[in-house]
């Protein structure tokens, strides 16, 4: 681990996830919005063409009562309604839905409705001549009979004429020829009279009337509203189940893409999730490390310790964070030192080192530290230092040269054997006093540099060596020349956790 | 005998319910009214300041002036008969050939019209807007500045409030029996027996259907060739919107070129060339008379 390289792709992924799932729900809510207001035009398109239907259907029931009188109050109130929800209809927000040839078919509609609405006035009137020749008829039917100057060959031609108006007007089959041949009768009998100029107007008028009102409601027929009605109807239905299955597709897709974006996001959240556990594995590891760990800022700003480092050094997390590292600073090191670690890390390198520290009590503290810069997108955002405490094994190691001087410089002869007698290391005093090189010895049985009296001497003593852990004895020391030499020697057995692993002899003169 | 009975039961059918209703009132705005009612009467409105709308429809006599042909701004003669504004709101179309389908479109019209106000309406907007008392008036209704729209609309709320209601004859069908004469009721007896009503019925008899000047004698010598102007159809020559009979008794002269001085000489054209009948002396005064009974009271908002 030369750096530390902090990654933060994971965290971007899943913002990036959440803010399009967001997108996706307010572009999927906006859409299902509009998509019902549509859907509630459409109701109300539908809703108002039906009642355009009852209201033609009105109409067209108006015109079954020809030749009466018609409230016009009431039909212009009809039509006006008819009107008005045409005007409702023809709104922006309804019609801009439309594609052209549903735009076509309305305007058309449109069209065919002002035709009929002519229709409807044409109708009016004609029904009024229609209906006041009836009444005159009538009257002058009534009267008839009381004329004294009309000649009863003539009131018979009269008759006829009522009889063969009355056909026509009930629409029974007629001969229109002898009709007209009667009227023409009467025209030419008294033109100048003026019952007889009134009575001819009448009906030659409700020959032409009877014809044009006929046309009209033919005509009326044709323009046939009430099945371009329907087909409107029709057609706005299917318009809107198209858009219903489109809507619903949309809508569908919406929400597809959202749902593999939430697992997408849950996948993610699985990760991110295993990480943190990681980090919390980690970060239980850290914390009960026997390693002394400092995490810093770029500005070398304690921002964690450990507790090992809490122990170790005597100071509170609290004390410690927003402070320097060098507060733990001893001073007993050379400048160098530190300028080296600085010089490493600004380098953006990893530096290993020994420190001598202060503890709160005042206290040194050796450490064995490696100190490693944290960089995220090539900038250094901190440092992190893993340090081991080294001070117990600095004072052994004083104390080890203290004693391995001694050890070189005493008069006394000393050896030290392994558990099984072997002699391990011997000091220069017997080397000198007996003549030997270490490497006549080395890993030679302590027996072979004894008189063959006191070959045995390890085996035979051990119990007493067991329980005393010391023995002492008068033996004969052979030198490399054979001589041998009359010596005290102690045997000290060495333990460690309840076991021999080392003998020192040590011998007197 | 078979033709007696037909006839009878179309007949019949008058008889079962009264072709004439009697007259309402329609909702109107008050403040928008009075306001109309103001303007109405200003020459503000034509170019030359010489015409108000109260020139032609004398509010205090019939809504309608005395003289076959009305002027406009620089003495110009027009060539209708100015119909009465009262109740006009009723009729189904406006003006003599219906060219135009309500008030607003009317209003609009004869600003418009060279021969009566002569005028621009987006100048009148400009012109309310720069007369302190009108553009304050206007402000305190509406809460913005004066647009066309409201110029009309005040102008058109003014005519809904001149509905001529309790005129004897509703009262008689309301059945108030006294509130006409005997001879009146005769006279409308003789209204729908005759034919008359087929043409003239409803709340306004007449003003909500089209028809032929000269049903049965078409040398009726109009200059006015009415409908015909709007749709140039051959089949609406001499074609006129059915006038209201409300009031008709304050409205002479009568047609739609003021051709007739008085009700008896109007009701003698219509029986000839509409109804292509004659009547007796007797009946038309009892016509006369029934129509008499058509006046209505003054409308509140002009009392």
């Amino acid at each position: 681990m030369n750096v530390i390289t902090v990654g933060r792709k994971k965290l971007d992924i899943f913002f990036i996830l959440i803010s399009f799932f967001m997108i996706m729900l307010t572009f999927l809510i906006i859409y299902i919005n509009k998509a019902n207001r549509d859907m509630k035009n459409y109701s109300i398109y539908h809703q108002k063409i039906k009642e355009l239907s009852t209201l033609n259907q009105k109409i067209e029931n108006t015109f079954l009562k020809k030749y009466r009188y018609i409230d016009y109050d009431a039909l212009q109130t009809i039509n006006h309604k008819f009107q008005e929800t045409l005007d409702f209809l023809n709104q922006q927000k309804f019609v801009y839905k439309f594609d052209q040839p549903l735009k076509e078919k309305i305007d058309d509609f449109y069209a065919t409705y002002k035709q009929k609405q002519r229709f409807i006035e044409q109708f009016k009137a004609t029904n009024s001549r229609l209906t006041n020749s009836i009444h005159y008829l009538y009257d002058l039917h009534q009267s008839i009979e009381a004329e004294a100057n009309i000649s009863s060959s003539e009131k018979r031609i009269f008759l006829d004429i009522f009889f063969q108006v009355e056909q026509l007007a009930m629409e029974l089959p007629n001969d229109l020829a002898l009709l007209q041949a009667n009227i023409n009768k009467i025209k030419a009998i008294k033109a100048n009279n003026k019952l007889y100029k009134y009575f001819y107007q009448h009906s030659t008028l409700f020959i032409k009337d009877i014809d044009f009102l006929k046309n009209i409601l033919e005509k009326n027929e044709q323009l046939n509203l009430a099945n371009k009605l329907q087909t409107l109807s029709q057609e706005l239905e299917q318009h809107s189940n198209t858009m219903h299955k489109m809507q619903y597709n949309i809508s569908l897709i919406f929400f597809i893409f959202g749902f593999l974006n939430l697992i997408f996001l849950i996948i993610n959240y699985k990760k991110i999730h295993k990480l943190v556990q990681d980090l919390f594995t980690f970060k239980y590891t850290i914390e009960n490390s026997d390693n002394l760990i400092i995490i810093t800022d770029k500005n070398r700003n304690i921002e964690y310790v450990n507790e090992a480092f809490e122990h170790k050094l005597g100071y509170s997390k609290e004390e410690i964070i927003g402070e320097q590292p060098s507060l733990i600073k001893s001073n007993l090191m050379n400048e160098s030192t530190y300028r080296n670690l600085n010089e490493t890390l600004e380098r953006g390198e990893k530096w290993e080192g020994e420190l001598i520290n202060r503890k709160k009590d005042g206290s040194l503290i050796y450490e064995k530290a490696s100190i490693v810069p944290i960089i995220n997108k090539d900038k250094i955002e901190g440092f992190l230092s893993i340090k081991l405490d080294i001070s117990e094994y600095v004072e052994q190691n004083h104390e080890l040269k203290y004693l391995l001087a001694l050890f070189d410089h005493t008069q006394e002869g000393v050896l030290i054997l392994d558990q099984n007698g072997f002699i391990v290391t011997a000091n220069s005093a017997f080397l000198n006093v007996c003549g030997y090189e270490m490497d006549h010895v080395y890993k030679k049985p302590l027996s072979s540099i004894l008189s063959k009296n006191d070959q045995d001497i390890l085996d035979n003593h051990a119990q007493t060596i067991q329980r005393d852990r010391v023995f002492s004895s008068q033996v004969e020391i052979l030198t490399k020349s054979q001589i041998p030499l009359e010596k005290r020697v102690t045997i000290v057995a060495i333990y460690d956790h309840g076991h021999i692993i080392n003998y020192l002899v040590i011998y007197r003169d | 005998m078979r033709f007696t009975l037909y006839f009878i039961l179309l007949l019949s059918f008058i008889n079962a319910k009264e072709p004439i209703s009697p007259l309402e009132m329609i909702p109107y705005d008050q403040q928008k009214a009075k306001l109309g009612k103001e303007l109405f009467s200003d020459p503000i409105l034509s170019q030359d300041n010489t015409v108000s709308c109260s020139t032609c429809h004398i509010l205090s006599a019939g809504g309608d002036n005395d003289i076959p042909f009305s002027f406009g701004i620089k003495g110009q003669m027009g060539d209708m008969n100015s119909p009465t504004v009262f109740n006009s709101a009723l009729n189904f179309k406006q003006f003599w050939n219906g060219r135009a389908n309500n008030l607003s479109e009317q209003a609009h019209q004869v600003i418009e019209n060279p021969v009566e106000m002569g005028n621009n309406i987006y100048d009148i907007v400009k012109r309310l807007r720069r007369d302190k008392h009108y553009s304050k008036q206007f402000y305190s209704i509406y809460k913005e500045e004066l647009e066309k729209k409201h110029l009309v609309e005040v102008l058109v709320e003014f005519e809904r409030a001149l509905i001529t209601l309790d005129a004897p004859f509703d009262l008689y069908l309301k059945g108030e029996n006294s509130a006409i004469s005997e001879q009146a009721k005769r006279g409308y007896q003789l209204f729908k027996s005759k034919g008359c009503v087929l043409c003239h019925n409803g709340r306004n008899v007449g003003g909500n259907l089209f028809n032929r000047f000269g049903i049965h004698e078409e040398n009726h010598k109009s200059k006015s060739l009415g409908r015909y102007d709007v749709t140039k159809k051959e089949e609406d020559k001499y074609v006129f919107k059915v006038p209201s009979l409300r009031n008709v008794e304050l409205t002479a002269p009568y047609m739609h070129d003021g051709r007739a001085k008085d009700l008896h000489e109007a009701v003698k054209i219509m029986t000839h060339y509409q109804l292509g009948r004659e009547m007796k002396k007797e009946d038309i005064d009892a016509i006369v008379e029934f129509l008499k009974s058509l006046t209505g009271k003054l409308p509140q908002i002009l009392r």
